[in-house]
């Protein structure tokens, strides 16, 4: 009975919630959410047997007189008709696609405008790729080398190439690869593998900021090419269908081409 | 980050941020000047990431005469042309009407760039608008660049001038890795007298983008 248990006893315990640590699982689950969990799942899992044994004791000579008019589609499955009572004239589709190039039109200028944004915002944004000093900061000036401006045209084939490598050890900030061609056999032979490369070395990792904004960047890039590929597949479409003989044309490169029959104006 | 010292203190071509510096007096008497700097964005020209990205000899310095292939509304031109400075000159070659506008506008302000807007595939249309330079820069984007370039380079580049290209792999040809465009181009660029002496990729700026760098070599002595 409940009557004979203290109040101490009856008293109510919190629940305890999601480490914070673990807080990206989401709900820590209780007893009666499994419950729910376990009943939902065993529902479906028998709806699922019982259309499945429906469909085996199918009798494969079953008529009704809706099969007449209704089609399947080539899994077997219904096919309605679209519930529209209009079909709609070719003037209204030609509309109608106008509006869907309207519409890309719209979302390519947005794209671009984004993209410009982010390629001001990442200028600004401070990458740590390469430390040739790492104490320095990147933007100090002191050790510029206005040498570089000067003309090296007298200098001999083998000291330009070192002198090249030598400067380009100081302004290298990106992690392309960079080739640099020799004259001549002995000119690689004698590079001082002492020097440090052109090529930068990542030292340290670049900051997480940077790194998505570069992976929207590149994403955003490819979205605005497919966008551009869609508007001029829809821009096609509504001129092909515009009247007027036409005909396919393959071009050289293998491209294909529409080209109208020239009909003089009145 | 990279700027330039604006060569027309006080605008800004495209929207970019400028910075002013305090110089001190070089008298005691004398006035403390500002020197103001443009931000060259990597992300938006190929010259500033290729020399981000680390070029060592870029051929562009001041005094020198570019010829711009492909200038587009500008952007860059304008930065070359504040490195080239007063004394040097910046053909900027540029075949469409609605970016030569700008280029055109751009050009009013900079005494030291000459927009040209014609088609750069026949370089003889502007022969008389442009004399012996020291620097070829094309960033044209077209699949058959290397004859543009090629074109320009023997009828207005000096001999051991300098030859900088953008080459985009995608444009050229988006069957085969970039790679492979990258050797098949600089090989092209070989044949017409040009030798090339190094090739950058400008990730992370640009995907499947590489800036090559070379001597033009009139003659082969």
């Amino acid at each position: 009975m409940s009557s004979l248990k203290f109040s101490v006893q009856k008293k109510q315990h919190r629940e305890r919630a999601q480490p914070h640590a673990r807080r990206k699982w989401g709900l820590l689950e209780k007893h009666k959410d499994y419950v729910l969990r376990a009943r939902d799942y065993h529902t479906k899992e028998a709806r699922i047997k019982a259309l499945r044994e429906k469909a085996q004791s199918r009798n494969p000579d079953e008529f009704y007189h809706g099969m007449v008019s209704s089609k399947t589609n080539a899994r077997g499955i219904k096919q309605k008709d679209r519930e529209t009572s209009v079909v709609l004239s070719h003037e209204e589709v030609k509309l109608l696609k106008t509006q869907d190039e309207g519409y890309l039109v719209t979302m390519i200028t947005q794209e671009k405008a984004k993209i410009s944004r982010l390629q001001d915002r990442l200028a600004f944004i401070k990458n740590e790729f390469v430390k040739s000093e790492p104490n320095k900061p990147s933007d100090d000036l002191t050790d510029f080398d206005y040498s570089d401006f000067e003309s090296d045209e007298g200098g001999s084939g083998k000291n330009k190439v070192k002198k090249r490598l030598e400067r380009g050890k100081k302004k290298s900030n990106g992690n392309g690869k960079h080739l640099v061609f020799a004259d001549r056999i002995d000119q690689t032979l004698s590079h001082d593998e002492s020097l440090p490369s052109a090529a930068p070395e990542l030292n340290s990792e670049p900051s997480k900021t940077h790194g998505l904004l570069i992976m929207e960047l590149s994403d955003r890039k490819e979205r605005i090419e497919q966008l551009e590929k869609v508007l001029h597949e829809v821009q096609l479409q509504r001129q092909l269908m515009s009247n007027g003989p036409k005909k396919n044309i393959v071009k050289r490169d293998g491209s294909v081409a529409w080209r109208w029959k020239p009909q003089r104006k009145r | 980050m990279l700027v330039t010292r604006n060569l027309t203190p006080g605008e800004s071509v495209y929207g970019e941020k400028r910075i002013a510096v305090d110089v001190p007096a070089s008298t005691p008497d004398g006035v403390p000047t500002k020197v103001e700097y443009r931000v060259w964005n990597p992300f938006r020209s190929k010259l500033a990431a290729g020399i981000m990205g680390g070029l060592d000899e870029l051929y562009i310095a001041p005094g020198k005469k570019v010829l711009y292939l492909g200038a587009a509304s500008g952007t860059s031109v304008s930065h070359v042309s504040d490195v080239v400075g007063p004394e040097g000159i910046v053909y900027a070659v540029e075949f469409s009407h609605r970016s030569g506008r700008d280029l055109i506008t751009m050009a009013k302000k900079r005494p030291n760039i000459i927009p040209i807007i014609e088609d750069a595939r026949h370089p003889q249309k502007y022969r008389m608008l442009v004399g012996m330079v020291d620097v070829v820069f094309a960033d044209v984007a077209q699949p058959d660049q290397a004859r543009i370039i090629a074109l320009n380079s023997h009828m207005f580049l000096k001999d051991q001038g300098g030859v900088v290209i953008s080459i985009k792999a995608n444009c050229i040809d988006s069957t085969v890795d970039a790679e492979t465009v990258f050797a098949s181009e600089i090989q092209k660029l070989r044949k017409e007298r040009v030798k090339p002496q190094e090739q950058l990729t400008l990730e992370p700026y640009e995907r499947d983008h590489c800036i090559v760098v070379g001597k033009y070599l009139r003659s082969s002595n």
